[in-house]
């Protein structure tokens, strides 16, 4: 015959002093927006672009599966190499699947973690992320632009 | 202190000496104080009702690691007036071929019963709107009358799934009458009356959950099925029959079956601390401020006991019910005669 080693009904007391104790100890929630949430390392948000690197060879707008990258850019004569005129990123069909970060030859692009992306409309998600004409001749580190 | 103590019999007097003012017959009088007081206790329900819809919001927020709602108001207190403006303004939906009357008379058939029993509560010796000699009864009669009201809802809606439902619970509330009633007949011989307040009068050395313990396990059983809360809410199953009896009802119809269920929990919290608990009795504080604060106990050891197990079947519901508390029941019975002939 199976002893039974616990009272009758111990099992319901058990579950009722988990669930006081429970009522007693810190929340999960995180109180977003009055809290910010803590993003892992390898979060992968907004893609975050350095011209000064880009070499303009383009495999980024080749490999992207959403067609969200576009480059535009012409043959410096002196020095034969391409420089890149704009950079556009289109965060609307970005999937954040990071192929452009992976297959990037200059590490020029990499995750951001804004995330709070929201607009109320499709086109400022249309992000001119370096623009030659902007910025004059000069090629200087462009900014993520903010909504 | 006194002020204290005699606060609620000093504002009954300060209304009887208002309407006196008037110079009407004594009848008059006598009337309209009653029909304040009647006012008084309606507003206590329905802002009891709404409030307790909060607090169980809040209490299961923090079983589950979470806070209950935050941001409307000042800890989220007006939570349930927005829910009520909500509900306002929702359309009256009356299924096509649903038999009108009935579906419109069910939430009023549930309801009503339920505040009527506040007629026989006692908050304290001098607050108690008619202290009936067979207040027990009365209670334990007019909290039957509402299973009616569940059948009609459940037949009416012209749903099969209402139907069961409806058939469901009236099933689980029948059964669990019987242990309800034979868990509290223990206290009643030991007090020898049923009048609710003898019974609270007769606490005043020992409360009578430490003679009948087994009883107030019974009780409490057959009151969390009686109000339809887990683990015996299959009234309402939720994930299994939409809402049971209560799927084609919308807006403030709804609305009025979900106040009847949190009225139910009060009532069923108040007999428990009178018959169990005893009622106003205890040191120091005024009367009234102890039955509500036994009252909140119960009703948090409900709330508890919700966010706790998870649901019973059918089949489960109904053995426990009749082979189980009644058999325990008639037992506690027996040896509450057995203790009271020896001692």
């Amino acid at each position: 015959m199976r002893v039974v080693s616990k009272m009758y009904g111990s099992g319901l007391l058990t579950g009722l002093k988990t669930t006081l104790k429970n009522a007693f100890t810190p929340k999960v929630t995180v109180l977003y927006p009055y809290v910010k949430p803590q993003l892992p390392d390898r979060a992968r948000w907004a893609i975050e672009y350095d011209a000064d690197r880009c070499i303009a060879c383009g495999i980024c707008e080749q490999v992207c599966p959403s067609a969200a990258l576009s480059l535009k850019s012409h043959r410096d004569p002196e020095t034969k190499k391409k420089v890149v005129d704009e950079y556009v990123y289109n965060q609307g069909h970005c999937i954040y699947c990071g192929f452009c970060v992976e297959n990037c030859p200059t590490h020029c692009l990499e995750h951001g973690k804004t995330f709070e992306m929201s607009s109320f409309s499709r086109d400022s998600l249309r992000r001119v992320l370096y623009s030659r004409e902007e910025t004059g001749e000069e090629q200087r580190k462009s900014e993520v632009k903010s909504e | 202190m006194e002020a204290i103590y005699n606060l609620p019999v000093a504002i009954a007097g300060a209304i009887r000496e208002y309407f006196q003012g008037f110079g009407v017959s004594p009848e008059l009088e006598y009337l309209l104080t009653v029909l304040v007081g009647g006012v008084g206790v309606l507003a206590f329900i329905a802002f009891s009702a709404m409030y307790l819809i909060y607090g169980e919001r809040k209490v299961a927020g923090y079983i589950q690691q979470r806070y209950g709602p935050k941001h409307v108001g000042p800890f989220g207190l007006f939570q349930s007036f927005a829910d009520v403006i909500k509900l306002l303004g929702k359309e009256d939906l009356i299924p096509d071929q649903a038999d009108k009357t009935v579906f419109t008379l069910a939430p009023y058939v549930v309801f009503v019963p339920t505040v009527m029993l506040f007629a026989v509560i006692p908050f304290s010796k001098q607050l108690v709107a008619v202290d009936l000699n067979i207040g027990l009864v009365y209670f334990l009669s007019f909290s039957s009358v509402s299973v009616i009201g569940l059948l009609m809802a459940g037949w009416s809606s012209n749903n099969k799934y209402s139907l069961v439902g409806g058939m469901r619970a009236v099933a689980q509330l029948i059964t669990y009458e019987v242990p309800l009633i034979f868990s509290l007949l223990g206290v009643v011989m030991i007090a020898g009356s049923l009048r609710l307040s003898d019974i609270v009068e007769a606490q005043k050395n020992i409360w009578f959950i430490v003679p009948q313990f087994l009883a107030f396990l019974v009780y409490l059983t057959a009151a969390t099925a009686e109000t339809g809360r887990t683990p015996f809410d299959l009234i309402e199953g939720e994930s299994e029959i939409v809402a049971g009896a209560f799927t084609e009802y919308s807006g403030m119809r709804w609305a009025l079956f979900f106040l009847a269920e949190y009225t139910h929990l009060v009532t069923v919290s108040f007999l428990a601390s009178i018959m169990f608990l005893g009622g106003w009795n205890g040191p120091l504080l005024p009367p009234y401020i102890w039955m509500l604060l036994k009252v909140v106990l119960m009703i948090l050891i409900f709330m508890w006991i919700r966010w706790t197990f998870p649901r019973y079947r059918i089949d489960q519901m109904l053995n426990i019910g009749w082979k189980v508390l009644i058999p325990v029941s008639i037992v506690n019975i027996f040896l509450t005669g057995i203790g009271i002939h020896v001692l």
